[in-house]
């Protein structure tokens, strides 16, 4: 972009120094008239090498602009884990360290306490004791079809059958509601199984400890425990936190909640890596005003696979209100205002005739254009109207050519 | 009492020798003590009163603080005239005073007002009085350079090390700064961390502002000592700022580094300098008390900064581009050349005509003499030396040769006719009796002289001022030339001339004679013709009177530019400083300049309120001697002009650096008409002072119409809206502050570095206030803790509004400027006046006053319209005592008309305006006119009453006055040829003077030799009873 300016700015220059000998010629009779067009400007080519007055021509682009809301980093709800027990206990053991990624079902730590060697022992009895009561019922059921139990013994039996199923399910949900899976149940069994015969497995015989691991794939956040510690169901122990992808919620005040739709582009900045742009899209605008903030939240989820965002993190969110057309786009330097009006100059055509011609008039004419201007980014403007984009402007030291025009004002000829 | 005087000087006259060396050495010493300047100082008795109200507008500062004080001063005595400007952050308010009254009194009343204004203005807000100086009080002015500081640096050079040792040199009340940056601990607030840390503006505010200072504990007792307490919490660096703790949140202290970058930075600046076109530099301005010497005081600044110059830093330099030395003795040397020359072709004269060098000598003698007397009474009646008091003695040169001459030449004729005789008296005796001859007379002509004088310094204004002087110190002079001729040449001439004094006609003399014999005959015998040739003459000379162009007082010349640029209102401090190096660099393409310094803005001391669309850039040239062949200042200027005028966009005009001092302080008006607005509402004022100079443009003759800039600076508006803010709970009070602190920022407190003070600023950082869209974001705290933008509480936007608002007695006002050319400049105002009154209908309230240069030079007309006729009458009572014949006073009278047309004619010749000091060349021609007519005719008196018929006492007469009366006619052209011909600085305000008495000479000689003998039978005394 620069680039072509700077290659249209040399042709300029040429072309105006091939006629530049005459210059003081031309300014001399251009001054000698006073009568000019309102909004007319003539230069030769003497001033414009004094102000370093450069012309150029318009751009089209397209242009984006954005609105910068202050935002915070946090985890997505599901992909955050509180690491918890249900059941009071003393933490015997810890497998993992802060900031460790863990896998999912991955052990965190043992807990024992002696509710969870009783919700064992009652499942382990239950489940005996249905092991039984089924083989009765059975028994019973193949005897009274051979008619030789009573009806009533039968009867008995899967009465009892029922019960102990019933025994067996409170104490199988038990075990489960403090983080057992059906997995380790079966486990369980066998390990007491083992562990009857075999003597030689000293730890597994602790039927009291509990072995709390990981909902989610993730990495271990907050961590409030230590060995010996005593947990209940309501203790915070620790966090396992997956944030390969992290929600960015930034405040938007109300006043610019005309330019944010769903869907926009956006790009995330933090102070901590100034030079990192992560990008997002807005996903989700709060249907409510935040009464505290008088703000509304708006939301974007951004990759972050280098977990360079952590959660309460603060960034700042740039929402994009991309223009869809490209647009005549010309830098901030060639736009100058009189307190009501925009303007740019323009190169009048004749100029070009003027480059080369032999009567020695070596002066420029500019004229003054009103325009309407749009997004302004990055020293760039965008001419909604006004410009068609083919014509030739003051990109720099337009102020000059204002200051002129309006030199009338400021004048005290004292010839 | 003129023969005692005599007869005293004769007999004592060891006496009178001892009294004249005594004179000699009094007068040596008085010359030595009387102030020196270039110019007389023409500034009005002022009184400035400036008031520095950061970040205000124009409006606001107009109502807050203008206002107040202005209406607290509208009633002090003496006070002539009040005027105000309100720019932005600034209220300059200028008191005029009455020419007599003392300006330190002024300042006490003043001052006891101020004290009682200040509860109504704004907190914080203190007027001060600017420095008791004057227009020429920018004595010395000089840049800081170095290339390996920085502007930040050298300006705490300029402020701390070299103004506080100037400030010490006695008759120096100020120096000035401007250029650079001054030096802020600044402590740049990030918003994103206060909301980070919950913390608000206001706290880091308050943090900055409570942290910083020492305790006393007054002191403990430990056996027989006693030790101070102490408690020491200066700040005496950056890191002391940065770990002031704001707050704490849950026990983690929130230090100031964690939501700001404190670093050092400059302070928000109004004026900027540039040199040469290679940037930006550091410039002093000392300035000087009012009346003191210039000479003198630049003389003491000059040894001061030689003792600084050892104390700077290694690679900083002090360059002087503006030394007033230069121009006080380019100034003095135009005079004191003028008098020399014209001192050696007196001289000359007298010794070719008197054919005597020791008569020669003692006549020649006056003149020092005269002069170092004129000396010890300037001594003791305060007058000041420059070009217009010294002007004076070198106008008078051939006039303070006359008394002496007369009385010379009397004796000489005595001892002469004694020898002739043959006779046996003593040379005391010849002398004495001589002097005491002609003693009365000569005392009666130099009188003539002086009274006409006289009236002059009741000239007011600035006129009178330049020219009072110059009466003055003629008055001064030709006094102490009667004193002497009437005491000191006799004394000599009873040494020097002996017996052996020899009378030969000088052949030159004699050949006059002999031209002059046949042409008086002639007249005399044709009175009638001679009469018609003498009126002709007269007529025609008169007739070219239309011709002559006015003026006021020209020009002095300063031999160096002050141009000043001027852009629009709405640019910026740093656009205008890089258009300044611009300008610079064209101006140096000029091979006369050595040095361009501008001046953009106002300085430290704003005592000239400039906005920053506005520069002042001095250009100091070569000496006369080393420009290019050919090249006058006007070519000069024209060159420079010519090249600026390339630059698009910028306005010029150009001046001197006093007379545009002078010039700002006295009205603040340039032209030759100024159309004053008076009015309430700014924007109908410019609307109809837009009218006003349609209107004049439309006038035959009206040239450089021009309306005040009162409008046209960019306001970023910040608009509170009073619901919004309430329905957050906020107050207008709270968004002040937000845009007070975080936009403008604010000082919080003053660090001490030794006895160095620097400010500590608290305001947001850049990033965060740079533009519109970043104001708007600005969060403000409201008492729930919410953080609400700007933009959400106020209208943000971009207008243009007031640049300054000007104020006379009390009013709003605007001004149109206007010079005429073709037409008479009363005409003009006429038809202007009436065009205006007819065409542009003014609301109720809104009136005109009309004033400029054009007021000064009708206020001098009008006086001169009263001072020539008093002395027309003062001419004739004297001339009525002398004679004690009206007769005789009135053909004397008849002597005026020709002389004055030969005053007419040189101005014509020599292509120079009628102006003031063309009046008072008018003024002393009538002195030295009636003065002739009074030795032509008493001559002639005195042969009638020896009984020598008419016509033979007419011929005889006139060939016997030949001689005196060209002698005097001669020396005083000869004495004003130097004044006439100098191009030095100074000579243009004598030029004009000096051409009239010299053409007026030429006509006086013929008017006294041809007419008045002609006319004399007409007005004889039929009873020739009259004594002389």
């Amino acid at each position: 972009m620069l680039k072509k300016w700077s290659f249209l700015l040399l042709i300029l220059t040429l072309g105006i120094s091939a006629c530049g000998k005459d210059a003081e010629h031309g300014e001399e009779e251009g001054h000698g008239d006073e009568t000019h067009a309102p909004g007319v400007v003539e230069l030769n080519q003497e001033q414009m090498k004094l102000m370093q007055i450069k012309v150029g021509q318009p751009e089209k682009r397209r242009l984006a602009g954005y609105l910068p809301a202050p935002a915070r980093i946090e985890a997505l709800p599901d992909q955050i884990a509180d690491i918890g027990t249900l059941i009071s206990g003393r933490v015997s053991r810890i497998f993992v360290t802060q900031g460790q990624r863990v896998k999912k079902g991955q052990p965190l730590l043992e807990i024992i306490g002696p509710d969870i060697g009783e919700i064992k022992g009652e499942y382990i009895r239950t489940r005996a004791a249905l092991e039984l009561a089924r083989a009765n019922y059975e028994r019973q059921k193949k005897l009274l079809e051979e008619n030789i139990t009573s009806r009533r013994a039968f009867y008995e039996a899967q009465a009892a059958y029922e019960e102990a199923k019933a025994a067996f399910s409170a104490a199988d949900q038990k075990l489960h509601s403090i983080g057992i899976s059906d997995e380790e149940a079966e486990h369980l069994i066998d390990s007491i199984t083992i562990e009857s015969e075999k003597k030689s497995h000293p730890e597994r015989k602790v039927l009291a400890s509990l072995v709390i691991t990981s909902p989610i794939d993730g990495m271990v956040g907050r961590f409030n425990v230590k060995l010996g510690q005593m947990v209940e169901p309501n203790t915070d122990v620790m966090e396992v936190v997956d944030i390969r992808q992290v929600w960015v919620v930034a405040d938007i005040y109300e006043k610019d909640l005309s330019i944010v739709r769903l869907g926009q582009r956006v790009e995330v900045v933090t102070e901590a890596y100034p030079d990192e742009v992560f990008p997002g899209q807005l996903e989700y605008i709060s249907p409510v005003v935040e009464e505290e903030t008088r703000t509304v939240k708006v939301r974007s989820t951004v990759d972050n696979p280098d977990f360079k965002l952590k959660p309460e993190m603060f960034a700042t969110m740039r929402i994009f209100s991309e223009a869809i057309q490209p647009s005549i786009v010309v830098p901030e330097t060639a736009v100058e205002n009189d307190g009501k009006n925009e303007f740019v100059f323009v190169l009048a055509d004749d100029a070009d005739d003027n480059d080369g011609a032999t009567d020695g008039e070596a002066h420029y004419t500019f004229r003054q254009v009103l325009i309407k201007t749009g997004i302004r980014k990055d020293g760039l403007v965008e001419v909604l109207a006004g410009l068609k984009g083919d014509e030739k402007i003051v990109v720099d030291g337009a102020f000059f050519l204002k200051s002129e025009l309006m030199k009338e004002s400021i004048e005290s000829e004292e010839h | 009492m003129i023969d005692r005087l005599i007869r005293f000087a004769v007999h004592q006259r060891m006496l009178v020798g001892l009294a004249l060396v005594a004179i000699v050495a009094w007068g040596v010493d008085s010359y030595q003590r009387v102030p020196i300047d270039a110019f007389p100082d023409v500034t009005n008795n002022q009184v400035q009163i400036l008031t520095k109200v950061p970040g205000l507008s124009p409006v606001e500062v107009e109502k807050l603080v203008t206002y107040p004080i202005e209406i607290e001063m509208s009633s002090l005595p003496g006070l002539v005239e009040s005027r105000s400007i309100s720019q932005f952050g600034l209220s300059a308010i200028t008191l005029v005073f009455k020419d007599d009254m003392d300006v330190y009194f002024a300042r006490q009343l003043v001052f006891e007002r101020l004290a009682a204004v200040q509860e109504e203005l704004p907190e914080g807000v203190v007027p001060e009085m600017g420095p008791v100086s004057t227009g020429l009080g920018e004595i010395y002015q000089y840049t800081i350079e170095s290339d390996r500081h920085t502007p930040m640096e050298l300006r705490t050079i300029q402020d701390w090390v070299i103004a506080p040792v100037l400030r010490t040199v006695p008759g120096v009340i100020e120096v000035n700064s401007l250029g650079g940056y001054v030096k802020q601990y600044q402590v740049l607030v990030n918003p994103n961390k206060l909301l980070a840390y919950n913390v608000t503006l206001a706290e880091v505010f308050e943090a900055v502002a409570e942290n910083n200072t020492n305790a006393g504990g007054n002191y403990v007792v430990r056996n027989y000592e006693q030790y101070l307490v102490r408690g020491i919490g200066l700040i005496q660096s950056l890191e002391d700022i940065e770990n002031i703790v704001v707050t704490s949140r849950n026990g983690t202290p929130v230090y100031i580094k964690d939501v700001a970058k404190v670093e050092f930075g400059p302070a928000v600046r109004f004026g900027s300098a540039t040199k040469d076109g290679k940037g930006e530099t550091v410039i002093g301005i000392v300035m000087m008390l009012k009346g003191g010497s210039g000479r003198d005081v630049v003389q003491r600044v000059k040894e001061k900064m030689e003792e600084i110059k050892q104390a700077l830093p290694e690679g900083v330099r002090v360059v002087p581009y503006y030394d007033r030395i230069e121009l006080v003795n380019a100034a003095i040397s135009t005079v004191t050349g003028a008098l020399l020359i014209g001192g050696i072709l007196v001289i000359i004269v007298l010794a070719f005509f008197l054919g005597n060098a020791r008569s020669a000598f003692i006549v020649a003698l006056v003149l020092p003499l005269s002069a170092l007397m004129s000396f010890i009474i300037m001594r003791y009646t305060g007058l000041s030396a420059n070009l217009m008091s010294l002007g004076g003695l070198a106008i008078g040169i051939g006039m303070m040769v006359d008394g002496a001459i007369v009385v010379i030449e009397n004796i000489i004729r005595h001892i002469q006719e004694h020898k002739a005789a043959g006779g046996r008296e003593t040379i005391r005796v010849l002398v004495l009796r001589a002097a005491q001859e002609v003693g009365r007379p000569s005392a009666f002509a130099i009188f003539v002289v002086v009274v006409v004088f006289l009236p002059l310094m009741t000239l007011t204004g600035m006129e009178g001022k330049m020219f009072s002087p110059l009466a003055l110190t003629i008055s001064f002079a030709l006094f102490s030339s009667l004193l002497l001729a009437l005491t000191m040449a006799p004394m000599m001439a009873t040494f020097l001339l002996g017996k052996k004094v020899s009378n030969k006609e000088n052949r030159l003399v004699t050949m006059a004679k002999r031209g002059y014999r046949p042409i008086l005959t002639w007249v005399v015998d044709h009175r009638g013709k001679a009469l018609v040739i003498a009126l002709v003459i007269i007529l025609g000379g008169l007739g070219l009177f239309p011709f002559l162009g006015t003026e006021f007082v020209p020009e002095l010349e300063e031999g160096a530019i002050a141009l000043q640029a001027i852009r629009l209102p709405t640019i910026s401090l740093q656009g205008s400083t890089e258009i300044c190096s611009v300008i610079e660099r064209e101006v140096l393409k000029t091979p006369e300049v050595t040095t361009v310094v501008s001046r953009t803005g106002r300085a430290e001391v704003a005592t000239d309120p400039m906005q920053p669309y506005f520069s002042d850039i001095y250009v100091m040239m070569k000496p006369l001697s080393e420009w290019r062949k050919g090249y006058s200042k006007e070519d000069i200027v024209e060159e420079i002009r010519e090249r600026l005028e390339k630059i698009p966009g910028v306005a010029f005009s150009f001046n001197q650096p006093i007379a545009l001092r002078v010039e700002e302080l006295i009205s603040g008006v340039r032209s030759q008409i100024a159309v004053k607005l008076f009015g309430e509402d700014l924007d109908i004022l410019k609307a109809k002072a837009d009218e006003i100079a349609a209107v004049i443009r439309s006038v035959e003759g009206a040239r450089d119409v021009q309306v005040e800039q009162v409008s046209g600076l960019g306001y970023l508006q910040i608009k509170i809206d009073r619901n919004r803010v309430a329905r957050y709970g906020l107050n207008v009070a709270d968004i002040r502050d937000i845009v007070e602190i975080a936009i403008g920022g604010k000082e919080a407190t003053t660090i001490l570095e030794g006895d160095r003070r620097f400010a500590a600023l608290v305001r947001l950082d850049e990033p965060f206030r740079k533009d519109i869209e970043a104001i708007k974001n600005i969060l403000v705290s409201t008492p729930d803790g919410q953080r609400i933008p700007l933009d959400q509480l106020a209208d943000i936007y971009i207008e243009q509004g007031p640049a300054q608002v000007s104020r006379e007695d009390s009013k709003r006002r605007i001004t149109i400027q206007c010079n005429v050319s073709g037409r008479d400049i009363g005409g003009f105002v006429e038809e202007a006046q009436e065009k205006i009154a007819k065409q542009v209908k003014l609301p109720p309230g809104y009136f005109t006053t009309w004033g400029g240069q054009f007021e000064n030079q009708k206020r001098a007309n009008r006086r001169l319209a009263i001072i020539l006729p008093i002395t027309l009458v003062l001419i004739v009572v004297l001339l009525f005592t002398a004679f004690n014949s009206l007769k005789n006073a009135l053909l004397i009278l008849l002597n005026l008309p020709l002389t004055i047309v030969g005053g007419i004619i040189a101005l014509w010749v020599g292509g120079l305006y009628l102006s003031v000091p063309a009046s008072v060349g008018f003024i002393a021609l009538m002195g030295t006119a009636v003065q002739n007519g009074i030795v032509m005719v008493s001559f002639i008196n005195d042969m009638r009453r020896r009984g020598t018929p008419l016509r033979e006492a007419l011929i005889e007469g006139g060939l016997l006055r030949l001689r005196p009366i060209l002698m005097t006619a001669l020396t005083t052209l000869l004495g004003l040829l130097p004044l006439l011909m100098a191009k030095g600085i100074g000579s243009e305000v004598q030029r004009p003077l000096a051409a009239v008495v010299i053409g007026g000479l030429f006509t006086t000689i013929l008017s006294t030799l041809l007419l008045l003998p002609a006319l004399y039978g007409w007005f004889e005394e039929k009873p020739a009873e009259t004594e002389l």
